[in-house]
């Protein structure tokens, strides 16, 4: 079920994460793509069931969230438990991205929000979400990223950035061939790749 | 509902029932009541020592009780109840004061453990505690020296809340007057050892030599179902010996008290006052998790489950508010 409706639902939840590791006096930044961010930065207005971490940031550095670190864990339980969720509801599924490497300029152009003194939430902006978006479409084929996708109306000059890295994700002649079908299907001209 | 306003209504209660049990139990109080449940003075006494710290009455009562009713009470048992490091400083604190004023000979006072700064013992004290009491000095607590006034009287054996001390007088204050307390008052027709351990507040070991004693004495029976072996006591016999019409009833005290403890102490601990909306009902939330198998165990219907976010608190409230203090509240 989708747990996460609205821009505030999402906001109250991290507020909740945000109390509960003021509790525990536990820092942390975290970085989050994906529907909950896209909601966040008011970007589209579709429920999701789940914030995802793509990276945790300290000192300015972007390191892999996974595994959670214990403190972190413990409140997003609590949170889980408090509101009903799933335990993932707070989760490091797209953790690999960071491994494989993220867009040029990505912690740059992050867009963050403090959510009391203990938890800062850094989201990918709407340009890197593109990126995000392309690559999990082509991979996952129709449904709700290529919808995301077509929310962030994205300009022929940004499809094709985010589709010369989601070529570095992967460079199957598989993935192409899915990719340059959906630049068609978005009106690009996939002879500029 | 502030956290105050909770905290003050569940401890008014408590002390109320626990000043109306000790008046049925021979300390200088009154009450109307006749419960007609066995009380558990062990357990009684645990909850007495942490409720009374905003009854400086209540508690220096208590200890007089505690000092002219010895005999009856096992400070074993009294330690096996005994769940965390609160327990076992108010219990250590009482035992070391029943042994101070036993001696009847007045001791240096001890000093509180090093690296200890030691807490007032009454919440709410105005006045600083100008001759602490050595013994629970000793324990981390200032609590003014008092003379126990040794007013109180023994237990009325007659009474059905008085039940355990008769017990006691018959079979000795030790396992065995527990276990035969609990066969003869729970409403189950036989028991498992690892249930009766729960009840009587000794180990399994202690409880089945106490069961098999009873056993070979001809008084209880017992038979291996799987590889558990579940114990009774008919109860026809007793009621004979000892001329009465019925059993009194049962009550998982020492769970219930303990539930009652944790609760009270987080509804005391002033840094809960601080919390935002929805961290009091989270934290609300962990205690009442905590707390929900004793409940449960003492057949209180209470569910730890409520609504999301900070309107678990009003759960919370309701839960706290209508907690039944024993069998007929």
């Amino acid at each position: 079920m989708e747990k996460i409706q609205t821009k505030e639902s999402a906001e109250g939840l991290l507020e909740a994460l945000g109390e509960q590791l003021a509790t525990a006096a536990a820092r942390f930044e975290i970085v989050v793509i994906g529907g909950s961010g896209l909601l966040a930065l008011d970007i589209v207005e579709r429920a999701t069931r789940d914030v995802d971490i793509v990276a945790l940031r300290s000192d300015s550095e972007l390191r892999s969230p996974a595994p959670l670190p214990e403190a972190l864990q413990v409140a997003r339980d609590r949170v889980a438990r408090d509101f009903s969720l799933p335990e993932d509801w707070l989760n490091t599924g797209p953790a690999n991205l960071l491994d494989f490497g993220l867009p040029e300029g990505f912690a740059e152009r992050l867009e963050s929000r403090s959510f009391g003194n203990y938890l800062t939430v850094h989201f990918a902006s709407r340009l890197d979400q593109i990126h995000f978006k392309l690559y999990a479409a082509v991979d996952q084929g129709p449904g709700k990223h290529s919808k995301d996708l077509e929310a962030l109306a994205p300009t022929h000059e940004e499809l094709l950035q985010a589709a010369r890295w989601s070529r570095t994700h992967d460079p199957s002649p598989g993935f192409d061939q899915e990719l340059r079908r959906a630049l068609a299907h978005l009106g690009v001209d996939d002879g500029d790749l | 509902m502030e956290i105050s306003s909770l905290e003050r209504e569940f401890s008014e209660r408590l002390l109320a029932f626990l000043w109306s049990q000790w008046a049925q139990m021979g300390m200088l109080a009154s009450s109307s009541r006749k419960d007609a449940w066995a009380a558990d003075p062990e357990a009684l006494l645990l909850l007495t020592l942490e409720v009374a710290r905003e009854d400086p009455r209540l508690f220096d009562e208590a200890l007089d009780w505690f000092l002219v009713n010895e005999r009856w009470i096992s400070l074993q048992r009294l330690r096996n109840l005994s769940q965390d490091e609160e327990d076992r400083a108010l219990a250590g604190a009482a035992i070391e004061w029943l042994s101070q004023w036993r001696r009847r000979t007045s001791t240096a006072p001890k000093k509180a453990k090093p690296g200890t700064e030691p807490e007032p013992l009454f919440l709410n004290a105005q006045l600083s505690v100008e001759r602490p009491d050595p013994a629970f000095l000793a324990h981390g607590f200032l609590k003014p020296s008092t003379e126990p006034s040794r007013r109180s009287a023994s237990p009325d054996f007659n009474l059905p809340i008085n039940f355990a001390f008769r017990m006691r007088a018959l079979l000795g204050v030790g396992a065995r007057a527990e276990v035969a307390r609990v066969l003869l008052t729970v409403e189950a027709p036989d028991m498992s050892l690892q249930a009766i351990a729960a009840s009587c507040g000794f180990t399994k070991r202690n409880v089945q030599e106490a069961a098999s004693a009873l056993r070979a004495a001809g008084l209880a029976s017992s038979w291996t179902l799987g590889n558990e072996q579940r114990f009774r006591m008919p109860r026809e016999p007793w009621l004979q010996l000892l001329g009465i019409d019925r059993l009194p009833l049962h009550e998982d005290w020492p769970q219930l008290f303990h539930a009652f403890r944790v609760l009270l102490r987080w509804l005391r601990d002033p840094r809960n006052q601080e919390l935002s909306s929805y961290m009091r009902a989270s934290e609300a939330r962990t205690v009442l998790e905590q707390v929900i198998d004793d409940l449960h165990f003492a057949g209180k219907p209470v569910s730890a489950a409520g609504p999301d976010g900070e309107d678990y608190w009003d759960h919370f409230t309701t839960v706290v508010r209508q907690l039944p203090l024993g069998l007929r509240s």
